[in-house]
């Protein structure tokens, strides 16, 4: 039988029921761990961010309106987990070639000569490198980006799930996008 | 040889691609999450509790400052001026 979100987080907040808690971590587990997987690289401790997702989530539960989607309301949390997580970790100064391990200088070496898309056995490496390259950059300029680039979306969903108007997303979108060019322009061969 | 735009083109359109999978929560995670949630909540009962008692101690300061005040008589506050103003005076 699949799990009734609302009726678990009734169960949650009138009787404190831990079976309850658990049944609505293990519903909404893949979707945060998909999300902190995109965003973070494995390094930055995932099941952690997780963790730390979860526990805000149950502490802000009584604030949750449930006339809005449960799914829209925790990824909008677990962006907030990592965007902090991001301004309290200290920022890779710059990233050069040389800083690079043999497998991302092949990559980067094929992504700059290639006038085809990379071959589909590279897709994790691709996803691991861009990532150290966001690192580089300040938390939110990281934010915007990923949310365009990588889970591709629109300019209105993402001032959406971060709070910013319309314009900011996209003045900070194409600031960020400077730097990220000239980040990859010191990854040049 | 390609622009950095192009070489980011190739870049994201493969991350996009890569698989992340949306595993089952792994075992002891939920134990976890409701140790620390439990955490949380003694934790912010104590910060609500010591914020209460500083407000409280602040009204009863302020309540003991006014008594203090209004407490003595005002013949007294001016026998203490008439001594003040004269062991001025006194060589």
């Amino acid at each position: 039988m699949p799990p009734d979100p609302p009726a678990l987080i009734r169960q949650w907040l009138d009787h404190r029921d831990e079976a309850a808690a658990r049944a609505l971590i293990d519903h909404l587990y893949p979707l945060v761990t998909r999300i902190v997987r995109r965003h973070v690289t494995g390094r930055e401790n995932p099941e952690d961010l997780a963790q730390e997702t979860f526990a805000r989530l149950f502490n802000q539960l009584a604030r949750y309106d449930p006339a809005q989607p449960l799914e829209n309301w925790t990824t909008r949390l677990t962006l907030n987990v990592c965007r902090n997580h991001w301004r309290h970790q200290s920022r890779r100064p710059e990233l050069h070639w040389e800083d690079l391990n043999p497998v991302e200088q092949n990559l980067a070496e094929h992504a700059w000569n290639a006038d085809q898309p990379l071959p589909s056995s590279t897709n994790e490496d691709a996803h691991a490198l861009l990532l150290k390259i966001l690192q580089t950059l300040p938390a939110d300029d990281r934010l915007v980006l990923t949310l365009l680039h990588l889970d591709e979306k629109t300019t209105d969903q993402i001032a959406a799930l971060t709070g910013w108007s319309r314009t900011l997303v996209k003045v900070r979108a194409y600031r960020a996008r400077q730097k990220l060019r000239q980040a990859i322009e010191r990854l040049k061969p | 040889m390609s622009d950095p735009e192009s070489a980011l083109h190739h870049l994201t359109q493969a991350a996009r691609q890569a698989h992340l999978p949306g595993d089952p929560t792994p075992f002891g995670f939920s134990t976890r999450v409701l140790a620390q949630v439990a955490a949380n909540t003694a934790a912010l009962l104590w910060e609500r509790l010591s914020l209460r008692s500083l407000a409280c101690a602040t009204v009863i300061a302020a309540g003991c400052l006014w008594w203090d005040l209004t407490s003595q008589s005002p013949a007294e506050e001016d026998r203490f001026i008439s001594e003040l103003s004269t062991s001025l005076f006194l060589p």
